[in-house]
């Protein structure tokens, strides 16, 4: 018996308060090696955005299709490129139209009626009558699932009996399996800890990818194909043909489609740093995906076609007028006139945008901390030491002087073959954001990476400190600005200028003191060598 | 033959991607149109290798099925969106419509999104 109890009444005796944590350090996740993306895919739940990986981005986006089909294609080699690059996860929000439909795979009968027997089938609607099960795969396959079930063999003292459980598998098209289920048609059917084993509220439990409803059939008949072990000694099933439970609804992409899609990569849970443009050629997309960065302080990086003239290329972007947003320092233009093997080799030689890879290469970088947990993020993925990773590229312009002064005007950092000591290859040649100013902090990308993490990593704080009392509140995020900006010093983002490396002031509001409080920063970040004048002189 | 001018929805009032169900919806792909830039300034679309010189440079291109059409038209409106213009580009169609097809239901409706330097001809 323990000497202590946890409320103390009248009586004597001894209270002990649950333990207080005092000790927690504000640190930060790894989001800054994720991207976010509007993506046309042939795989992947189209309600909401879904994370991906290098092990299982064939399974949740399908194995891509042709650039011949669509150059919409395109995005799903980037994100396939990326993941093996360098970036921890992509999280993907799914392009469609409005005529999207996921529909219902279900094993009754198709006609509803009673004496049909039962097949497999798929339907507009959840069906009512006259069925076992109906599955909803919320996944939205293209190229469609199969579903097979069994039935195990249960005797009772030797006799068969029907069996209300069994064992539902969802594959893919090439009889990869998705899932497994066993639960059971009987919905007071419980385990043996007491939780209810129906199968719908075993499958709710497991997943939210697939929903499944189960019927008026309540067991498996013992003279069910489904039952048993045949003579060979293998588990029967009853096993469907492909079904197509998707309609993808075609690729007509309107404005709207943009905003829902851009909207749901807006307010996910899952967390990103950096949002990629897939080398979408559509200024629609793309405008969506500038109004996200606005919205969420995160860095838009985004391609221009490189089949694309210089002065296309230029027109490209100041059509886009992103040089107006009031946060046009994170949308990063990148102009690559080269064409590439694919990485993936479902395509041939084509034209590949860039901006993911840079993005990957950023994901690289970022997962390289110090033991204060900042990143280099003031080295950017430029020059020298961050060349291009890709087989077979062949220039198809190399532009001239005053062409690339043209591009650097129009804010688009060239992706060009550039010689170097120990040889030459293909760099990203410059690190510009599309800021509209000459000599400002804010046309560094460098400088753009390390200033939304920093203000990534105050809201954060100041989230957590939300709702505390003023003083506490106050003491707390002044403790966190000093070590932080101390250690941001120590890892070279910030440095002496004019003035200190850094100032900050935090204080109840002079208007409303009660429940308000204002946190200002200012910073003087590192900048980043974009030109060298060298000069010779001969003396005598 | 359809024509219409595409302009910033917020100033027109006009998706264009309606335009597009109303006069293309029963269109045979592929078809060629003409694009016309009404704007002051270059207007680069990589979607369709298309680029158009300021003030009224026409080019044609060849559209491949109808969703590559809304998806072009969606990235023409937005370019109008963003620079506030109220006519920004002209499409035409090109491919002549056979004197079978029936004209196309309520024309009154595309009047408000014309600009006074292009009409809308629908049929030929």
């Amino acid at each position: 018996m323990q000497p202590f109890t946890r409320q103390l009444g009248a009586e004597s005796g001894v209270q002990l308060n649950p333990l207080r944590d005092n000790s927690e350090i504000p640190t930060a996740d790894n989001s800054d090696q994720v991207f976010g993306i509007l993506i046309r895919a042939t795989r992947g739940r189209i309600d909401k955005p879904f994370a991906v990986d290098r092990g299982n981005v064939l399974k949740r986006l399908g194995r891509g299709e042709s650039m011949r089909s669509t150059s919409l294609n395109e995005a799903w080699v980037h994100v396939t490129e990326a993941l093996n690059q360098g970036a921890y996860q992509a999280i993907v929000q799914r392009l469609v139209t409005t005529t999207a439909k996921v529909k219902w795979a279900v094993y009754g009968a198709e006609d509803g009626l009673a004496a049909t027997p039962y097949t497999y089938f798929v339907s507009d609607v959840e069906p009512e009558d006259n069925f076992m099960f109906a599955v909803n795969h919320l996944e939205c396959y293209n190229d469609g699932i199969k579903i097979r079930f069994h039935a195990e063999q249960k005797a009772n003292g030797g006799v068969d009996q029907p069996n209300d459980k069994i064992t539902l598998n969802v594959y893919d098209s090439s009889d990869e399996l998705l899932y497994e289920f066993y639960g059971s048609l009987n919905p007071d059917s419980k385990n043996d800890y007491g939780v209810s084993d129906y199968l719908p509220d075993l499958v709710s439990r497991l997943t939210d990818s697939v929903e499944i409803t189960v019927g008026n059939t309540r067991e498996i008949a013992i003279d069910s194909l489904a039952y048993g072990y045949n003579n060979a000694g293998h588990a029967k099933k009853i096993a469907s043909d492909v079904l197509v439970c998707f309609e993808e609804g075609g690729t007509g992409y309107t404005t709207l489609d943009y905003m829902a899609a851009r909207s749901k990569l807006q307010f996910t849970p899952f967390n990103y740093a950096y949002i990629s443009s897939g080398g979408t050629q559509s200024p629609a997309l793309l405008a969506q995906l500038a109004q996200l960065a606005f919205d969420t302080n995160r860095q838009l990086k985004f391609d221009i076609d490189g089949k694309l003239t210089i002065e296309a290329a230029i027109a490209f972007v100041e059509q886009l007028n992103m040089g107006a947003s009031p946060t046009a320092h994170l949308m990063h233009a990148f102009y690559a006139p080269l064409k590439c093997d694919d990485p993936t080799g479902i395509n041939g030689k084509l034209w590949l945008g860039t901006a993911t890879f840079n993005i990957a290469r950023c994901c690289l970088r970022n997962a390289q901390t110090n033991t204060k947990g900042f990143a280099p993020k003031n080295f950017p993925i430029a020059g020298r030491e961050h060349p291009l990773q890709r087989t077979g590229i062949k220039q198809n312009h190399t532009p001239t002087d005053q062409e690339l002064n043209a591009l650097a005007r129009a804010k688009i950092n060239p992706v060009l073959y550039e010689i170097y000591s120990g040889g030459g290859r293909y760099v990203f040649r410059d690190s510009l954001t599309c800021a509209l100013v000459e000599s400002s902090l804010k046309k560094l990308i460098a400088v753009a990476d390390m200033s939304t993490t920093v203000d990534d990593a105050v809201t954060r704080v100041a989230k957590d400190i939300l709702q505390l009392p003023m003083e506490i509140a106050i003491k707390r995020m002044n403790a966190f600005l000093g070590s932080y900006f101390e250690a941001a010093q120590a890892a070279g983002w910030l440095v002496r200028g004019e003035g200190d490396p850094f100032r900050y002031i935090v204080e109840p509001a002079a208007n409303k003191p009660y429940d308000t409080m204002q946190v200002s920063y200012w910073l003087r970040f590192d900048g980043t060598v974009r030109q060298i004048f060298v000069t010779q002189t001969l003396t005598r | 033959m359809a024509k219409f001018i595409i302009g910033a929805p917020s100033i027109t009032g006009i998706d264009a991607n309606d335009l597009v169900n109303e006069f293309f919806a029963d269109s045979t792909f592929p078809l060629t149109i003409r694009l016309q830039n009404h704007l002051p300034r270059n207007i680069s679309l990589p979607e369709i290798n298309v680029f158009l010189k300021p003030f009224d440079d026409k080019a044609e291109a060849k559209i491949k099925s109808l969703d590559k059409l809304h998806r072009l038209v969606s990235s023409i409106e937005q370019i109008a969106e963003l620079n506030k213009h109220e006519a920004a580009i002209t499409v035409e169609d090109l491919t002549l419509v056979s004197a079978s097809k029936p004209e196309p239901a309520k024309p009154a409706k595309v009047t408000p999104v014309v600009a006074p330097v292009v009409e809308h001809v629908v049929g030929v």
